[in-house]
């Protein structure tokens, strides 16, 4: 038996986590004449939960977090402080009655957590969709399907109370019966004229999403270039590689935008199954992202820009000691731009980066650029071709098989030569090759 | 009491609070074994499988050890590999199994092939393979480390065994490997400035084993020893057709020929002008004789 008091102190814990959410009810603030301090965002419909979310405010500082069970808790000073998720990338490949699907790991932040994923299924496109939870992982194969029928699907991001904060873009797939075709017979050698083509297998896939209007699209297999293309007014891009042998795979896409600044690259390994297509949608690249000034007079503007899908959202964070988050709207060509004020940053060195959204999908956030808080401006000149700052041993302006041939060279050797300032440069810096050298030329890679 | 029952109940909430599972940031490596009953003398494969969902990393070396009192390494098959890019292929090193690689712009996933490792039991009792060091960095430009482990998996090998003697996933590979395109370079900081091939094919079966080279201004090449990338070349003036030959390790090939830039060398130029000159000189003297 529990003494009254700490009965008396169990009810008041229980009735403090049933009424947390009631008491930190959303509010609008619409005045112009006064700041508001310690507000509590609450993601909408967590009240209504049959579980609780927990919230508070510790000293002035929102701690966010999506449930008790997260071990997470964002203090995050001020109130301008959203959750966000990315929306994932799907693949879809068709089988004997069955479709399997695999996606991409949604990336949530400032109060949210990918809890678990569902898929939804239907037989029309658009829906509406039958959904079933399928945990926290990134596949499912959807079996008992109907051969010759096209069936559609989507995903969606559960938090960890199970509410949707994202839903990926549709995906079709329509089973088939297995033979036919079969790739051909094998053994013995066969002799290229210096093309990469994959003359075996017969394996398709087919790569679709957004990047900025009228880029250039880079498709990587397994690192090294397959196509280019170029992406519509509207952004959109679809790319089909053909003729490809059955195993595993790691795609990547980046977008070159119309001031040769690249996006952060988006990958997808998955595995190819022979004479089979297998399609990739829903990838949304990130925002390119350029400043006008590497170092910035404390109270100047700092010009932050880049491209995006048209009319798309633009949120832009600049990670100083106080987060600061901001928004801008990209235009029909997709190019965004934000004046920053730089009165509230503190002198020293900050990173901004940007994400955008459009049509329900949400980008992950892009690379990040770094600039000087100081007492002078150092403007950053307009270059027509953009090389990679690290990585590029050759000087070639790209990062690719070359640099990779001429580092692993180097490998466990004494640097000699000219190449000790290359490495100095575009390498590490700390005198010899190991895997750090490595790890920043695949992040710097252009295949 | 009170004071006590009061604590207690706060510790339990703040317990169950601090006692749940950390959120995973990491690169795991995981093992996958089809055979349920393993006897001495049967061969078997472990699929290792990379997972990493929670961040993205872009490079990974290691060094796994297995129970060599109870298993015996017979095949390590990495064509089908998440990585693309060995800058060590697993190997056997040292009793163990040492590798190095990197995964250009990143890996984030679950379950994609890393390595498929096959042993025969050699003894019965306790066998395991584990990670006796090993690291992964993440794809963020600096090469930032992030904790590498390998889920552990015990095994026990049971006195008799069944008899089998392919592992379970061994497909005849009668694919060669797929097409690839050699790039020409030269740079100051390798072979004194000369020119190099740099290369890579990938065999999504048995995986490349190796390559052999042949150099040739005749349409016949004749192979020579195994080479790797970067391969200098032996005729700097690019006069040559270079054939590249990748060998799988089911003895596949694949050859690709890297087209002469150039018909003639500098020398030949000269002695081939010189020539001409000549036979002009011949051609007008005639003529003035007639």
């Amino acid at each position: 038996m529990l003494h009254t008091a700490a009965r008396r102190s169990l009810l008041a814990l229980l009735l403090l986590l049933v009424c947390a959410p009631l008491i930190a009810g959303a509010q609008s603030y619409n005045s112009t004449n006064y700041s508001v301090l310690e507000a509590v965002m609450i993601p909408g419909g967590y009240s209504t939960s049959s579980s609780f979310g927990l919230q508070s405010i510790i000293g002035g500082v929102a701690a966010m977090a999506t449930s008790s069970s997260s071990s997470t808790f964002g203090n995050n000073p001020g109130f301008l402080h959203y959750p966000y998720v990315t929306t994932p990338a799907v693949s879809a490949t068709s089988g004997d009655t069955q479709v399997a699907l695999s996606w991409t790991s949604a990336s949530a932040g400032v109060g949210w957590t990918v809890g678990s994923y569902s898929v939804g299924q239907s037989t029309t496109s658009g829906g509406p969709y039958s959904f079933s939870n399928v945990g926290n992982v990134l596949s499912s194969t959807r079996t008992g399907l109907t051969n010759g029928t096209a069936y559609y699907f989507v995903i969606r991001v559960n938090d960890a109370l199970g509410n949707t904060i994202a839903t990926s873009t549709q995906v079709s797939g329509t089973p088939a019966s297995s033979g036919g075709g079969g790739g051909g017979g094998g053994g013995g050698g066969d002799t290229d004229e210096g093309e990469d083509e994959d003359e075996d297998g017969g394996a398709t896939v087919i790569l679709s999403g957004r990047a900025y209007p009228g880029s250039t699209i880079t498709v990587l297999k397994d690192a090294q270039i397959a196509v280019t293309t170029v992406a519509g007014p509207d952004a959109k891009f679809t790319v089909s590689l053909t003729n490809l042998s059955g195993g595993q795979y790691t795609f990547s896409v980046y977008g070159t935008d119309k001031n040769a600044n690249r996006s952060a690259p988006f990958s997808f390994p998955t595995y190819v199954t022979p004479d089979t297509t297998t399609t990739i949608g829903g990838i949304f690249l990130s925002p390119t992202i350029s400043i006008d000034k590497s170092e910035v007079k404390r109270g100047d503007t700092l010009v932050i820009f880049g491209q995006s899908a048209a009319n798309a959202s633009v949120t832009i964070v600049v990670n100083s000691e106080n987060e600061i988050f901001a928004s801008a709207l990209s235009d029909a060509q997709g190019v965004y731009l934000y004046n920053l004020d730089t009165s509230p940053l503190e002198y020293g060195g900050h990173k901004t980066k940007s994400k955008g959204a459009v049509a329900g999908e949400i980008s992950p956030f892009g690379q990040q650029v770094g600039f000087i808080v100081g007492t002078k401006n150092v403007l950053i000149p307009v270059l027509s071709t953009r090389c990679p700052t690290r990585g590029d041993v050759n000087g070639d302006c790209k990062v690719n098989l070359i640099d990779f041939s001429i580092v692993a060279y180097w490998y466990k050797r004494t640097l000699t030569g000219t190449f000790i300032d290359i490495e100095k440069t575009m390498l590490n810096a700390d005198g010899k090759v190991d895997l750090v050298d490595f790890s920043i030329m695949a992040y710097y890679w252009t295949g | 009491m009170e004071l006590f029952l009061q604590r207690y109940v706060t510790y339990i909430f703040c317990g169950l609070l601090c006692a749940l599972p950390a959120s995973l940031s990491a690169a795991t490596i995981t093992q996958h074994i089809d055979d349920t009953h393993i006897g001495v003398g049967d061969l078997f494969a472990i699929v290792l499988t990379l997972d990493s969902e929670d961040v993205s990393i872009n490079a990974i070396e290691g060094n796994l050890a297995f129970s060599d009192a109870t298993l015996s390494l017979q095949e390590i098959r990495a064509g089908n590999s998440v990585v693309p890019f060995w800058i060590d292929a697993p190997q056997e090193k040292d009793g163990g199994i040492h590798f190095s690689g990197i995964i250009p712009g990143g890996y984030s996933g679950s379950s994609n092939t890393l390595f498929v490792l096959v042993f025969q039991a050699r003894a019965e009792g306790k066998a395991e393979v584990f990670l006796r060091d090993g690291r992964a960095l993440l794809n963020d430009g600096s090469g930032t480390p992030t904790s590498f482990t390998l889920t552990p998996k015990p095994l026990l090998i049971a006195q008799t065994g069944s008899g089998k003697q392919v592992a379970e996933d061994t497909v005849a590979d009668t694919q060669p490997p797929g097409g690839f395109t050699p790039l020409l370079a030269h740079d100051a900081s390798l072979y004194d400035g000369k020119y190099f091939l740099a290369f890579a094919a990938q065999d999504k079966e048995s995986g490349v084993e190796r390559y052999e080279t042949a150099e040739t201004r005749l349409p016949f090449p004749l192979f020579s020893q195994s080479a790797e990338s970067p391969y200098l070349l032996t005729d700097q003036y690019l006069t040559s057709d270079v054939y590249i030959k990748a060998i799988d390790a089911a003895g596949n090939e694949r050859t690709t020929v890297f087209h002469r830039s150039r018909l003639l060398r500098p020398n030949e130029l000269i002695i081939g002008g010189i020539l001409i000159l000549l036979l002009l000189a011949y051609v007008f003297v005639r003529r003035r004789r007639t």
